[in-house]
Formats: structure tokens, sequence, C-alpha cells
């Protein structure tokens, strides 16, 4: 049965009619600042339009990024019927009068009508102050922005396009045989065109078949040239490659052929131009040549390496294997609780999702050059890391408990940050003050493994209880009150030498060592929580059951000073605000707080039925 | 958990860890209720009514321990742990604790006596007056010489309900009837107050609540003249465009109220801005001030000042803050000037925490190792 699935799909994608996209998968583009290979770019688009890295087809089948970006950027009738724009709010749709459908997703032949008759309506809604804006009015602005975006995108590779036939006349003029020709052929012979326009003040009658051609083209190449959009930065920068500047800027095509392009550029074009023929006969051979051609011109102003890397990694998606190494790790443990080998094999299992996760997090270092935990994104992978990471190293004392710290980062982690991945590239620019490697690498990188020992006390807390309540024992309810202790007073290392690096940074940076700005107080917050307990716990006031409930609520506390603060949307750490964030955020903190209260109250009644000494 | 019976039963009480637990869950509380304010009143507002105050009131009329409070209480609470015999015995936890007090001191220290503001500079331009736009002052200027004028300005911290402003160079006097950290003016309603001149012949100011964006705070000031030839009442709004003036005694002056003022021991001149953007974008990347310092004795000096990379003369530290770009394509550069005596103590308290906290770390580690 297995066998006839695959076989289809192997029939379908022989049935695809364009060349395999690992040919072009690593070209360089520069976008949102870095250069980037095709794939990220493409995906990054159409994840801004889609809202997914692929494209759904009419019939079903999926077409990834690459395909649908090079369809889009060769021009053609095809790419503006592909369902890419995303519109997920009905009213939206209602506005643009535009009949509803499950998969919401629409062409830009669909919509470029209405939204164009609603352009006034939209630039008022532009005008107005961003907190005024009422949710269909911000949809529809960012769909016009999307809409904007598809277009420029197109017209920027407009050049390319095989539009302009020269008949038999005007050929034997400019010296060339007849056909179709683009842009990049027909403006350096535009000159030539000139003699033989017709004159203003003759009647259309009078004009002789080389003057109608001739002012044909004419026409055709000015109205072209209207097109002045430069949103596909494909073109290195001119002339030699200059060290002191970092992250030079690259050139779109029509930026290139308005100012005197060089032989090099030309010659760029000229490949990309055939890579797109090659794409729309789907002639491999072509694309292949092509590609390798256009690889060796930006040899010295991109890393082709990093760019390969870069491609490897999105295709690999590791973060998918760890997450289903989790899951088959934890069903594994279950059944671990019964025969001994199982746990074992759960154990190596997730050694090698951390490893992969490990992995990951090191190679966007590499490509990215920079420490690993920059953006709100990468902290959570980060943190991911470093709580399976300790997870493990715990199940060397406690082998249950470790492994299912491990398996509800690794999988849990992840699936939040796929939250975050979801608006475009996550391989973003920083803005000024937090390009600094230094201090990037020093306090995010510890408050960040603070984050992860405080989720893994927590995480282990919710063990303890758990146990407390299915095998409660005086012994082991010390023993696992002293665990709780140890990982309390590591999780409270890093996160209070963490907060103060992160006042030692903003002292640097604006003379403030500590501003009582929310992030700062989330941290903060962390640190206050282990401390209290930590203290309580000195005095004798702790019963072992509350602490290891006041660990539990720990989770609550780091999530909130984690992702909380944001919503604030105040202070210098303000980013990432969605609104599903914010519902996510109140299930998560409830649910916790049912759960804690719910394993605490059911330990405590088996420690009342057992007969248990007060642990002091 | 009992020290020896030698060491004095206040000294246990006072270093007893249950304080600090109480303390730091109450200073957890304020820290949430805080933030969520903050959204609300802005950042400045918020400090001063949850995190700098002495105390908090709750429902308007019940004092509970404010922010300062609490933590000087926890200094305390530290200090007198260090004396007890437990920290003899774990010495690596009595130099995290000694870490905590040191921050705890030096936040006081900051707190009480640092010195900041901003110096705009334009391109071309040179200052030697930082503004702090959080506070307001008075200024009494003496415009009698045309060849120079004499300023007299009164500190915030002097203007409240009720004050007093007086000089030995000046001839009137001043009481300050009320004094808003936001204002708006409104037309007179109703007969003007008894002896009112200038501004508050036809106008009134009302009080505003605080906006959480501090420039969209317009602070103002009600006060009355004595003992000069224009006695009455005044008002005034921050940097507002009609002056108020008097005479006194052969003199006249010209009333300002405006973000305090303090001047530099140096002169900045700003020779360039520059601002590198990310290839492509409109995010800036990078932005940096070129600017020649020229000191008292005549030395000049040349400078670069950008983000992370401070300038540090004579006591005062010199930070790239922000920037604006006028209408003119003009740029004009925000540096940040700041003067804290109490700025290295951060830096000794956290490298005392970690080596303590991880001192304390490994001499666990140990001991259950020799079990």
């Amino acid at each position: 049965m297995r066998l006839w699935v695959l076989l289809c799909l192997c029939g379908l994608l022989c049935a695809a009619s364009y060349p395999p996209v690992s040919l072009v998968a690593d070209l360089p583009v520069q976008h949102d600042g870095r250069v980037k290979p095709l794939t990220a770019h493409a995906r990054a688009i159409l994840l801004t339009l889609n809202g997914k890295q692929t494209l759904t087809l009419e019939d079903g089948t999926r077409m990834p990024a690459e395909a649908w970006l090079l369809e889009l950027l060769m021009g053609g009738p095809v790419a503006s019927t592909r369902l890419c724009f995303n519109i997920d709010n009905p009213d939206v749709a209602s506005a643009l009068g535009l009949d509803w459908r499950l998969q919401h997703r629409w062409s830009y032949r669909e919509i470029a009508a209405p939204l164009a008759k609603m352009r006034p309506e939209i630039q008022k809604i532009a005008a107005q102050e961003q907190d005024r804006r009422d949710l269909v009015g911000r949809k529809l602005l960012t769909l016009a922005t999307q809409v904007n975006l598809w277009l420029d995108l197109r017209d920027s590779a407009a050049a390319l396009w095989p539009e302009f036939s020269v008949e038999q006349e005007m050929a034997t003029i400019l010296g060339i045989s007849p056909g179709t020709y683009r842009f990049t052929d027909l403006a350096p012979l535009a000159g030539q065109l000139l003699p033989h326009l017709p004159k203003s003040d003759t009647g259309e009658d009078t004009w002789t078949a080389e003057q109608r051609q001739a002012l044909q083209l004419a026409r055709g190449l000015h109205r072209m040239n209207q097109a002045e959009v430069n949103a596909w930065a494909v073109l290195p920068p001119a002339g030699e490659a200059d060290p002191t500047v970092a992250n030079p800027e690259w050139r779109s095509p029509w930026q290139v052929l308005n100012q005197q392009p060089s032989n090099a550029d030309m010659a760029l074009l000229q490949a990309w131009a055939q890579v797109l023929d090659g794409w729309r006969a789907n002639d491999e051979t072509l694309v292949s040549t092509a590609a390798q051609t256009l690889r060796s011109a930006v040899s010295t102003y991109s890393d082709a390496e990093r760019l390969s890397a870069e491609v490897r990694y999105i295709k690999a998606d590791l973060y998918t294997w760890v997450q289903t190494i989790a899951i088959l790790a934890g069903l594994l443990l279950a059944f671990g609780l019964r025969w001994k080998r199982l746990e074992t094999v759960a154990q190596a299992l997730l050694w090698a999702a951390v490893v992969a996760q490990v992995v990951n997090i090191t190679a966007r270092c590499w490509i990215m050059i920079r420490p690993p935990v920059a953006t709100l994104y990468e902290s959570i992978i980060f943190v991911a890391a470093i709580t399976a990471f300790s997870g493990m190293i715990l199940s060397r004392w406690r082998p249950q408990l470790g492994a299912w710290v491990a398996v509800v980062a690794l999988y849990g982690l992840n699936q939040v940050a796929r939250g975050y991945a979801d608006d475009g590239d996550t391989m973003g620019m920083l803005v000024a003050v937090l390009n600094t490697n230094f201090w990037l690498a020093v306090h995010v990188t510890t408050i960040t493994i603070g984050y992860g020992a405080a989720l893994v006390t927590s995480l282990a807390a919710h063990g303890v209880l758990l146990e407390a309540w299915l095998k409660p024992d005086a012994a082991r309810q010390r023993a696992q009150d002293r665990l709780l202790g140890i990982l309390g007073v590591v999780a409270l290392l890093f996160c209070i030498v963490g907060t103060f690096l992160g006042g030692i940074w903003a002292d640097q940076s604006w003379g403030r060592f500590w501003g009582w700005d929310p992030k700062e107080n989330g941290a903060l917050a962390i640190c206050l929580w282990l401390l209290m307990l930590q203290h309580a716990r000195l005095a004798g006031w702790l019963h072992p059951l509350v602490h290891a409930l006041g660990q539990v609520v720990l989770s609550i506390i780091v999530v909130l000073a984690w992702f909380g603060v944001n919503l604030l949307a105040i202070g210098l750490h303000s980013y990432g605000f969605t609104d599903s964030i914010a519902i996510n955020l109140f299930i998560f903190c409830s649910a916790e707080l049912v759960i804690g209260g719910l394993l605490f109250a059911l330990a405590w009644q088996a420690s009342q039925r057992a007969p248990l000494s007060h642990a002091s | 958990m009992s020290a020896s019976v030698s060491e004095p039963r206040w000294l246990r009480l006072a270093a007893h860890p249950g304080w600090f637990a109480l303390a730091s869950g109450w200073l957890l509380a304020l820290t949430v209720v805080g933030t969520i304010s903050q959204k609300y009143i802005g950042l400045w507002a918020s400090q001063q009514l949850y995190f700098s105050a002495w105390w908090v009131w709750a429902f308007d009329s019940i004092p509970l321990p404010g922010g300062a409070l609490t933590l000087g209480l926890c200094f305390l609470n530290l200090t007198a742990f260090a004396f007890t015999r437990r920290a003899l015995a774990r010495p690596m936890l009595a130099v995290t604790h000694a870490g905590v007090a040191v921050l705890l001191g030096g936040g006081f220290i900051t707190g009480n006596f640092k010195s900041e503001g901003n110096l705009v500079l334009q391109e071309g331009g040179i200052s030697q007056t930082i503004v702090d736009p959080r506070f307001s002052e008075l200024a009494v200027i003496d415009t009698s010489d045309p060849e120079s004028d004499m300023v007299i300005a009164f500190r915030p911290q002097a203007i409240y309900a009720g004050a007093e402003l007086t000089h030995d160079k000046l001839a009137p006097r001043f009481t300050v009837v009320a004094a808003y950290p936001n204002s708006r003016l409104q037309q007179l309603q109703g007969a003007a107050p008894e002896g009112a001149r200038g501004m508050a012949a036809r106008f009134q100011l009302e009080e505003l609540p605080v906006h959480p964006k501090d420039a969209e705070n317009t602070p103002g000031i009600v006060f009355r003249v004595h003992n000069s030839h224009a006695d009455g009442l005044y008002l005034l709004q921050s940097e507002q465009q009609i002056p108020q003036s008097l005479t006194a005694g052969g003199f006249a002056y010209r009333l300002e109220y405006r973000p305090a003022r303090q001047i530099l021991p140096f002169a900045v001149e700003l020779k360039d801005f520059q601002e590198t953007t990310h290839a492509g974008m409109r995010m800036a990347a990078a932005y940096h001030s070129q600017v020649v310092v020229h000191l008292p004795d005549g030395e000049q000096r040349q400078a670069l000042i950008e983000m992370n990379q401070p300038l540090r003369l004579m006591g005062w530290t010199l930070y790239q803050a922000s920037f604006s770009r006028g209408s003119d394509a003009s740029e004009v550069s925000v540096l940040a000037c700041v003067k804290d005596a109490g700025a290295w103590f951060p830096y000794i308290g956290t490298i005392l925490l970690a080596i303590g906290l991880l001192g304390h770390l490994i001499v666990l580690a140990w001991q259950r190792r020799s079990h």
C-alpha cells in the first residue's frame, strides 16, 4: 500500500512542469538587509503573502516556494492565477466583494480590481494613527501592501521577459534576426530606432512599416522602463569589493539598466534571463548551465559555502525531526516504566535530538555570523536546547524525570518557536543597539540559559509532585526537596547574573544600569520568586510539597517575563506582539495553575494518608 | 538551622531569612503592579510612584512600603546577615550577599546623586548645556544689561506647591501656588483671580493626567510674585512662546519655565553625524557622532561616540542616545550625558554575586562528594 502511494507521488513529481528546485536553490539575492539564497527569499515572500511556505494549487498538489517565485519572475499569465494571497478574515473578503472559500486564498487576478476600487479608503486608513485603525482596516492595508510587494517583485524582472517581437524590417535595421527579444537585448540598440521614428506632424496613414514598428518598439521600451521598481536585488555592487563596507547594497535590474550597466552586469542579467527562459521551457540543462554561470559571476560578493549551508539548513528542517523524536521518546518512556530497555532507547533518542537541536543552532550562528541568541525566535530554540540538555544531564540521577523534561522542552518549545517563525525570515537584521556581538553573547546567552534552568526546575517540580501523589515516601520527599533546592540555586545563578549583566550592558549603552523597564522587571520577577522560595525554605516555612508547588508556578513567571512583557508594548524591549500570543499565554498560565494546584492537592492528600514526618 | 547561642538574639532576628522572603515577595508584587501601570502612566511616572517611592498608597489612604523602603529593609537584613555565624561558616554565601548589598548601596547613591540630561546638537553646532526634560526649572533672566543676561534658575526640587523661591541677587520673591507635570491652557472662565497678571489675567492652567509618553507632557506652574513693580499671580507653561516679564528695583526680568538645565565643564561640537542602515532597508544598523570636545584649558579633543561606545570625560559619560532629521535634511544628534558617582557599584556587586553563587555551588557539590 505504501509503495503505491510512493509511486503516485513520484508520478506527480514527474508530471511537474518545471525543473528541479535544487538547481537554483542557492542563487544569491539580497533581501531585508542580507544576502540570502533563493530558497530563503522565496519562502520568506510566500510566507508573507500566503501564510505558508508552500503553495497549494487548485488540484491539491503543493508547489514549492522557489518554483512559485520563479514563475512570478518569469512573467506570463500563470502567476496571476496562483492562489497565493491569504485573506483569513471573512469581513475583509466581503469588503472586497469576494465569495468566501474554505482555504481562504485568492489570486492576484481575483483581487486586483476590487482592491483598486478601494484605493481611496485604504489611503485613508494608512493616514490614520496605528492604534486607531480597526481590525478590517489593518488587514486591508496589509493586503494592499502585500499586493504591491507581489507587483514590485514581478515588475523588477520585467527587463528579462521576451516581450518584444521584432519583425523583418526592423530586424535588418537593427542588425539582428527577427524574433522575440528582451528589454536587455534591445535597450543598447534603442539609439538606432531614433532616426526611424515617424515625425510627429505626419499622419498615421503616411507611416511606413518601418516607422510603425520603430514607434511600437520605442513605446514598448519606454513603457516598460516606467516600471522602475527595485524589489529584486540580484546584482552585486558595482566595481571592486570594498572590505570596509560590512554589508554593501546590491542592485535590482532596473537600477542597473538606468545607470550605464557594465559588461559584467549585462552578463549577469543575461544569465538570469536564461534561468528564467529555462524555467519557462522546463529545460533543465539551460537552467543548470545558466545557474552555474551566475554562481561564478557573483562569487566574490557572496559566500557560496554559507549560501548552500543555509539551503541545507532550510531543507533539512531538523526541528520537525527533533519534535518527532521527542514524541517517540515520550511514548517509549511511558512504556519504559515497565520495560527498562525501552527507557534506555528513549534516552539515546533524546540525546540524538539534543545534538540535532544544537547542530541547528550552531548552523544558524555560522550562517549569520553572530551569537546564538539575538531575536525572540532564537531565544526559544536556544532555551529548548538548554532545557533538554539539562534534562538529559539530570536523567543521570533521575532517569525518568530528566528524560521527560527533555521531551517536553524539545516538543513544546519548538512548537512555540513555530509561532514566532511565521513573520517571514527568521534570520532577520537587528536594530542598532543590538548590533553588538559581545553583549549579545554574554548577557542574552546567560539570561536565556537562566530561563532554561528555571524551566528545568519547574518541569522537575511537576514530576516531583506527580511522584509524591503516586508513591508518597518520606525519605524520597526529602531527597526530591534537596534536588529542587539545588536546581533552584542553579537557575538563580544564571538568572541573577544574566539580569545584572543586562544592567551593565544598559549602563554601557545609555548610562542607566537599571530603569525598571518591563523586560528588566520580568527578569527581576523570576529572580525574586526564586529568592523568595529559597529564603522561605531557609526560614523553615515551606513544606516540601509547598516548595514544589512554588517551583511549578515558576514556569508561569518565566513565560510571562519572556513573552508577556512584550504584550505591554512599551519600553526598549517591545517586539513580537500579536493577538494570538496573548490568548495562548492566558491559556498556558491558567492550565499551569490548574495542573499545579491539582497535583499539589493530590500529593498533599497522599502524604496525609501515608505516615510521613514533616521535613523541615 | 540555628546559629550558636553566643550570637545576640536581635542579630539573629535581624538577619532572619524570613524577612527577605517577605520583602522579595512584596517587591515582586510591586514590580507586577508597577510594570502594568507603565502602559498607562509611562515609565517615568511609574518609577516615581512605585519603585523610587518610600511609600505606596493603596486606595489613596493606606500606606504600604514602596520600592525604596523595601530595598532599604533588604539592605539592613543583608548587612545583619554579614555578622552572623552562618555567614562566617559559609564565606561564599557571605560574598554573594555582600555583592547584593553593594548593588543596593550603589542603587541608593545613583538614585539620589545622579546627574543626567540630553545634549542636543545640530551638525556643525556646539553646546555646553544639557537638558533634562523630565524636570522643569523656573528661570529668572535679568535682561537689564544689553550686553549679557544673568540667569537665576530655581531647581526642580525647590518647586512645589507652597514653596518660597528667593535669591540674594533677586529683588522679587516668588511663591509657588501649584506646579503640574502636565497641564493645559484654557480660556479663563469667570472673573480673573485676585492679582492676576500677564497670561493669568486671560487664561487658567488646568492640570492634566501624566501622559505615558514623556514628550507629550507640558509642565506648568502658577506662582505669585512679591516685591516687584508688577506683583500678583502669574502662570507659565514649559517652553511657551509668550514670555512673561516684570521689572523690580530698576531691573528687568524675563520669566521662563523650561526643562532643567545643567552646564557641562566642557563644550561639545558636532562635526558629523552618520547613520548606517542595513543594506536596502530603512532600519538603522548603527549611528555615530563625530565630535570635538573643547576642554576648559583650551585643549581640543576629537572623539567618536556611537551606540555601545560612549565617551568618558571629567566624570561625565556621553552616550549616543538617538537622533532626528529635520525637514531640511539637517541631522540632529542627541547625546545622553550622565554623571554618576555610583556607576561602578553595579559592576563590583555583580562580580561579587557571581563569584559568591558559583563558589557556593562548588562548595555544596564538594561537600556532597565527601559524604
